[in-house]
């Protein structure tokens, strides 16, 4: 169950590309590239991707985006969380 | 009297004698047109009784199903049977409360056909279910068109159609969407017809608030229910054979299966096709966009990237240009180029082409002082590809996994000599078998 206090980290399963202006998540199974499972990030999954470093809690995280975008810090914790769940295979959590 | 219906593109005109009125259900309403331009199909409406001509073969029987705990089960008593002589098909519906017995009479290739609706009276209903359902297969069928059991839905731009057994989800899926806000064209049934523009479903009345809707295809989803979302690319036989199982189909037409079987494969090799399993809920939505958006250009330029990195890819075989070592569907395990091993003549290699990837046998090799050229051709093509040089090559095929099998890959095609062999002895083979049937 993910909460506020959870801290993700990025997989070791997983690569992140940037690629002509898209964001690319890029499943590794048995260290190969599956290139026929890719996912995009929209804008705002590219911005909570980076922010994640293994260290913030989503706590931190929704703090800075409903600061960089001015949004409700409820809404964007919903978001973030919703975000997060659907990309959870490509990542750890752990709890502070 | 005349109604004219439109259902999925297809004119067809109801007509009935002076005096006799024409009341389809409620679930045609909104396919009703004013419009009289020329139908495609003309049903004659009688109401009085016809019988099946005593010469004509019983071809198909469809008894009634009835609810159990245990799932649908055979009532004994019979819903429909086709039959058929050299004139024509004859579908007879049993229909109760009134107990009646209409009979659709399909004069072979003439799209003027008649039905008897077994009612008395100067009133009449030409479309009972399930006659109407019939009607449409039959014309489906003959118009080389795909009656298919799923759901499509037009979501950020993209038709998808999602198909599977009974309870896969299909209808699980149009409410996902739907709540989404998508347009569902339709959550049980379609009929999927190849226009000017590619393929597109269309829906047909079901339901007592249905409407004619439409949107193109763009890519069909044979799902099922999963512990996460996963979609795995299927081509080729694999692909036709899944949504040839969908469809809705009568086995015992040799020529209609053939039609069906063709225009399915037509389906399967214009648009995408994939296995999805799949979680009831909105993630679904949130994958399938993510999955869908990303382009093919976009996908070849992160798997060349990747490869330059020295991390290994993989991708799914597309064509028959390399059967057949490797076939539609073969997932392709590809190494990054090592500078320690140079390439050779009889290695299979990810050529970067047309902003994707052709993956051909290299069939020669000229070193030059600053440029290695190569010269490619697929094992199953008869003409090879211009050299390329060693900066086109973004990868080689380590191995195959074909079905969960890893196979290596031959290090050389099967000679031409040796296949035309093979052909000549299947030949000598099929004569002495036609000798021996003599």
């Amino acid at each position: 169950m993910i909460s506020v206090s959870s801290i993700p980290s990025h997989s070791p399963r997983v690569v992140f590309r940037r690629i002509n202006d898209e964001c690319l998540l890029i499943p590794l199974t048995d260290n190969i590239a599956d290139m026929d499972s890719l996912y995009r990030l929209n804008e705002s999954g590219v911005y909570i991707w980076e922010l994640i470093d293994g260290k913030r809690d989503i706590r931190d995280i929704t703090a800075l985006m409903a600061e960089e975008f001015d949004v409700d810090p409820h809404e964007a914790e919903k978001d973030i969380i919703l975000f997060l769940e659907q990309v959870q295979g490509f990542l750890h959590f752990r709890e502070k | 009297m005349t109604v004219d219906l439109i259902i999925a593109g297809k004119r067809i005109r109801l007509q009935s004698d002076d005096g006799i009125n024409l009341r389809p259900d409620d679930r045609f309403a909104a396919f009703i047109t004013a419009n009289r331009s020329n139908p495609e199909l003309t049903i004659e409406v009688k109401p009085g009784r016809a019988l099946i001509p005593a010469g004509a073969a019983k071809v198909f029987d469809a008894p009634l199903l009835e609810d159990a705990p245990a799932g649908p089960r055979q009532s004994g008593e019979p819903f429909w049977e086709v039959s058929a002589d050299k004139e024509a098909i004859y579908v007879k519906v049993s229909l109760k409360e009134p107990e009646r017995y209409p009979l659709l009479i399909i004069p072979r290739g003439r799209m003027f056909w008649q039905l008897f609706t077994d009612e008395a009276g100067i009133e009449t209903n030409p479309l009972p279910y399930p006659l109407d359902g019939l009607i449409l297969y039959f014309l489906t069928s003959l118009k080389g068109d795909i009656m298919i059991h799923g759901s499509g839905i037009f979501c950020d731009g993209k038709g998808w159609v999602f198909t599977g057994k009974s309870g896969s989800g299909k209808t699980t899926m149009a409410k996902i969407f739907d709540s989404s806000g998508d347009r569902v064209v339709h959550d049980d049934r379609l009929i999927l017809v190849k226009e000017d523009a590619g393929w597109r479903m269309h829906s047909t009345p079901v339901y007592r608030n249905d409407e004619p809707r439409s949107a193109q295809v763009d890519h069909l989803w044979i799902i099922s229910h999963g512990k996460s979302n996963i979609s795995t690319p299927l081509s080729g036989a694999e692909a036709a054979g899944l949504i040839m199982a969908n469809c809705i189909q009568q086995n015992w037409d040799g020529e209609a299966s053939a039609r069906l079987m063709a225009s399915v494969s037509d389906l399967a090799s214009s648009i995408k096709v994939s296995r999805l399993a799949f979680l009831p809920d909105s993630r679904v939505r949130d994958y399938l966009m993510a999955r869908e958006n990303v382009s093919a250009e976009t996908t070849a330029a992160a798997a060349s990237s990747l490869l330059a990195e020295g991390q290994e890819i993989s991708i799914t075989a597309g064509g028959y240009s390399m059967w057949p070592a490797i076939k539609p569907g073969d997932r392709i395990i590809l190494s990054p180029p090592d500078p320690d091993k140079p390439l050779k003549t009889g290695r299979v290699v990810a050529l970067r082409r047309d902003g994707g990837f052709v993956v051909h046998r290299i069939t020669a090799i000229q070193r030059g002082k600053l440029t290695t050229f190569f010269k490619t051709q697929g094992d199953a093509s008869m003409i090879p590809d211009p050299w390329t040089t060693e900066k086109d090559v973004a990868g080689q095929v380590r191995e195959i996994i074909r079905e969960d099998k890893t196979m290596k890959i031959s290090r050389r095609s099967m000679p031409y000599f040796i296949g035309s062999i093979l052909t000549t002895m299947v030949k000598i083979w099929g004569g002495i078998a036609h000798g021996r049937a003599k």
